[in-house]
C-alpha cells in the first residue's frame, strides 16, 4: 500500500512529457517544440542576432523578391507578394493553436458540464440534451462552420475581437458540445446509481455539489483523453474554413489561407507556398496525437502500478 | 395503523408504503411499516433479505430507487413531513439531520477523491465554514476513530483502505454531516468477525458523544443487539413486533421473533435450524398476515381478519392475532 509522495507528484508531472512509448514522447517533444515557437513567435524579431534562421515581418510584402524558392534567406521561400513564408508559418502556429485551444475549451468545457447533468438529471434534460446533439453532429462540419459564417456573417457584436476569429471559435465551440457531452454523459451515466453518490446525496450535497465534486472528476480521464484528438481535429477545421476564404482573412497568416493562396502556384512548380503550412497542419496534428492514449494514466488515483 | 402527534419523537414512520413499478410487474418492499425513533436513541432492526429493511432507510431519506415510489403513509421528522419537502428543503434535511451509512464501505466512498477530500465536502455541505476548520474537524474525527496517523489517512485514496478502515471513514462522513439521527444500512456485513465488533463498538460510541440517534439495520441478530435499546424485527415489509432489547431477545410475541431466535440459538451443539416454508414473495399485497403459512402457532382467524395491533407499553408493539400473553 503506498501513499501519495512528492517523488510520486514529481513523477506524474514528468509524464505529461514522457510518454508510454519512445513514439509517442517524440511526438509529445515536437508538440512542445511547436508550443514553444507559437508562443515566443512575436518577439523572435528581437532575438534575430542570435537565432539560426532570418525572420521578417509578417505583413510586410517584399516587391522585389517574390515567389523566391527556399534560400538561406528565406528557409521557405516566398509567395507572390514576397512574404516570408517561414515567419508567416510560425505566426499561424500561434492563431491556430490558440483558436482551437479556446473553441474546444469553450465547447467542450460546456459540454463536459452539460453532459454531467444530463447523466445526472436524465428523464426530460438527458432527452433534450442528446436531441441537441443530434442536431448538432446531423451537421457536416464544414458546413455548420458556413452556417455560422454565413449567420454572423453582418452581424457585429463581438466588439474589438476580431469577426472571422470570433465565429471561427465558435464554430469550433459547436462542433466540440456534442462530442464532449456524448461522451461525458455515457461515462458518467452508470454514476447515477452508485453507492458514493447515494451517500453524498445523504450527506446533503445538492444536486450541483455531487456534479462539481462527483461527475465532472470521474469523468476527467476520459476528457483527458478526448482533448487534445478534439484540438487536432479543430486545427483541421480552422485550416479548412480559412482555406475556403472564411475566418482569417488574409494577409494575417494562417495555415489553411496560406495553402489556398499557394493553391495555383503548385501547377507552376512553386510548391513552398502550399507545402510547408501543410506540413505544418500535418505535424501539429500528428504531434497531438502523442497525447491521445492513455491520458488517463495521468489523472488515476495514486498506488496503481501505473 | 397509528398515526398520532410525533410525541417528541425525532422520526416518526406511519403505515409507509413503497411500491416500485418493473419489467415484470409492481413490487411492494414496505406494506404499511410504523416506527419511531427518539433523539438519542439507538433503535435496531432486523430482518431477513427483502423484508424491507433497506427500503425502510431510504424511505426516510426518500432515495427511491428507479421506478419507486412512496404510494402511503407518512414520514414525520419531529412535526414536518418529509414527504412534503421540497428539493431545498430535502437537501438540507439530508445530512444535517439524518445521515446514512453504507453496508459496502468501499463502494460508498468516491474512488477518485481523497478522503480528507470527502469528509471536507460532507462537513461543507452542511454548514458555512471555511477548509481549514473543516480539515481540522476531519482530522479530529479520524482520531476520534482510533486511527492512529490520521494524516497519512486524509491523503489515501479509497483503494488504498482495508474494509474496517474505509467503514470508519464512513461513519466519520456521517458524523461530519452532524446528524441528529444516523441510519446504518447493515454496516458491518462486509468485515470479518473481529473487525465486526470493533466498528460496531466505535460507531456506538461516537453516535452517543454526539448525542445522536441510530438507526441500525442488520440481518445479523447479534449485530444488532450489541448495539440497539430497542428492537424491531420485520417481516414481509412490516414491523411485526417492536420492543426493548431485553423482551425482544428473551421473550418475543411473535412467532416469526421465536422462530428467528431458535435459528440462532447455538447452545444446544446441533445443526442451525431453519424456519420452514418459503420467503414471501413481495409481488404480493398481503392483506392477512404474510406469515401464516409458515406459521406453527396459525389459526382460523388469521385466515379471515387483518392484523391487529397490540401497542405493548410505551415502547412495543405486536403485529399478531396471538397477542402479547400467549403461550
Amino acid at each position: 500500500m503506498t501513499v501519495l509522495s512528492p517523488q510520486r507528484e514529481r513523477g506524474r508531472m514528468a509524464r505529461v512529457f514522457v510518454g508510454p512509448t519512445v513514439g509517442m514522447t517524440i511526438r509529445r517533444a515536437l508538440f512542445f517544440f511547436m508550443l514553444f515557437l507559437a508562443v515566443v513567435a512575436p518577439w523572435l524579431d528581437d532575438f534575430s542576432a542570435w537565432l539560426p534562421f532570418p525572420i521578417y515581418d509578417p505583413l510586410r510584402p517584399d516587391p522585389f523578391n517574390p515567389v523566391s524558392p527556399p534560400t538561406a534567406e528565406h528557409w521557405f521561400g516566398t509567395d507572390t507578394l514576397g512574404l516570408d513564408v517561414f515567419t508567416r508559418v510560425l505566426m499561424a502556429t500561434r492563431v491556430d493553436f490558440t483558436l482551437a485551444l479556446i473553441g474546444v475549451a469553450l465547447g467542450g468545457g460546456l459540454g463536459c458540464l452539460a453532459g454531467a447533468w444530463a447523466a445526472y438529471r436524465r428523464g426530460w434534460v438527458d432527452m433534450v440534451a442528446l436531441r441537441i446533439v443530434e442536431v448538432l453532429q446531423s451537421f457536416p462540419v464544414l458546413l455548420l462552420g458556413l452556417a455560422m459564417f454565413a449567420a454572423f456573417g453582418s452581424l457585429e457584436i463581438f466588439g474589438p475581437v476580431d469577426h472571422g476569429m470570433a465565429v471561427l471559435v465558435l464554430s469550433i465551440s459547436m462542433v466540440n458540445f456534442p462530442l464532449y457531452l456524448r461522451q461525458v454523459r455515457s461515462v458518467l451515466l452508470p454514476l447515477t446509481e452508485a453507492e458514493f453518490v447515494q451517500a453524498a446525496k445523504c450527506a446533503g450535497l445538492g444536486a450541483w455539489g455531487i456534479v462539481w465534486h462527483h461527475f465532472i472528476p470521474n469523468a476527467r480521464g476520459q476528457i483527458l483523453a478526448l482533448f487534445p484528438l478534439t484540438c487536432a481535429y479543430a486545427i483541421q477545421i480552422i485550416a479548412g474554413l480559412s482555406f475556403i476564404g472564411l475566418g482569417i482573412e488574409p494577409p494575417n497568416p494562417e495555415w489553411g489561407s496560406m495553402i489556398k493562396a499557394g493553391a495555383t502556384l503548385i501547377v507552376q512548380g512553386h510548391w513552398w507556398v502550399s507545402v510547408f503550412p501543410g506540413a505544418f497542419i500535418v505535424l501539429s496534428v500528428y504531434s497531438l496525437t502523442g497525447f491521445s492514449a492513455r491520458s488517463e494514466t495521468l489523472v488515476g488515483p495514486g498506488g496503481t502500478s501505473a | 395503523m397509528s398515526s398520532g402527534p410525533a410525541n417528541g419523537a425525532l422520526l416518526t414512520l406511519s403505515g409507509v408504503e413503497v411500491t416500485i413499478n418493473t419489467l415484470s410487474g409492481p413490487v411492494h418492499p414496505l406494506q404499511g411499516v410504523d416506527l419511531e425513533v427518539y433523539p438519542g436513541e439507538t433503535v435496531g432492526l432486523v430482518g431477513e433479505s427483502g423484508s424491507g429493511k433497506s427500503m425502510t432507510l431510504r424511505s426516510i431519506l426518500r432515495l427511491m430507487p428507479p421506478g419507486g415510489a412512496i404510494t402511503g403513509g407518512s414520514v414525520k421528522w419531529q412535526d414536518r413531513s418529509v414527504l412534503d419537502l421540497d428539493t431545498d428543503e430535502l437537501q438540507a434535511y439530508r445530512g444535517a439531520d439524518v445521515a446514512m451509512i453504507y453496508q459496502n464501505p468501499v463502494s460508498a466512498l468516491d474512488p477518485l477523491l481523497s478522503v480528507e477530500r470527502q469528509i471536507v465536502d460532507a462537513f461543507k455541505a452542511n454548514r458555512e465554514t471555511s477548509d481549514g476548520v473543516a480539515e481540522e474537524f476531519a482530522r479530529d474525527a479520524l482520531r476520534d476513530l482510533e486511527f492512529g496517523n490520521p494524516d497519512v489517512i486524509l491523503n489515501r485514496y479509497p483503494h488504498q483502505l482495508s474494509g474496517g478502515m474505509a467503514q470508519r471513514v464512513n461513519i466519520a462522513l456521517a458524523l461530519a454531516c452532524g446528524p441528529s439521527l444516523i441510519l446504518a444500512d447493515e454496516p458491518t456485513t462486509g468485515l470479518d468477525m473481529t473487525t465486526q465488533i470493533r466498528v460496531l463498538d466505535l460507531l456506538e460510541q461516537q453516535v452517543h458523544a454526539r448525542n445522536a440517534a441510530l438507526l441500525f439495520i442488520s440481518h445479523d441478530l447479534r449485530a444488532v443487539s450489541r448495539v440497539a435499546r430497542n428492537i424491531g424485527i420485520m417481516y414481509a415489509g412490516q414491523v411485526v413486533e417492536f420492543g426493548p432489547r431485553e423482551r425482544i431477545l428473551t421473550d418475543p410475541s411473535h412467532p416469526y421473533a421465536r422462530a428467528l431466535l431458535e435459528c440462532m440459538d447455538l447452545r444446544t451443539g446441533e445443526r442451525p435450524r431453519s424456519i420452514p416454508g418459503l420467503v414471501p414473495r413481495m409481488t404480493e399485497e398481503y392483506e392477512l398476515c404474510a406469515f401464516r403459512d409458515r406459521c406453527p402457532s396459525r389459526m382460523a382467524v388469521c385466515d379471515e381478519e387483518r392484523l391487529p395491533v397490540h401497542e405493548l407499553g410505551r415502547r412495543g408493539r405486536l403485529l399478531c392475532h396471538l397477542g402479547p400473553d400467549h403461550g
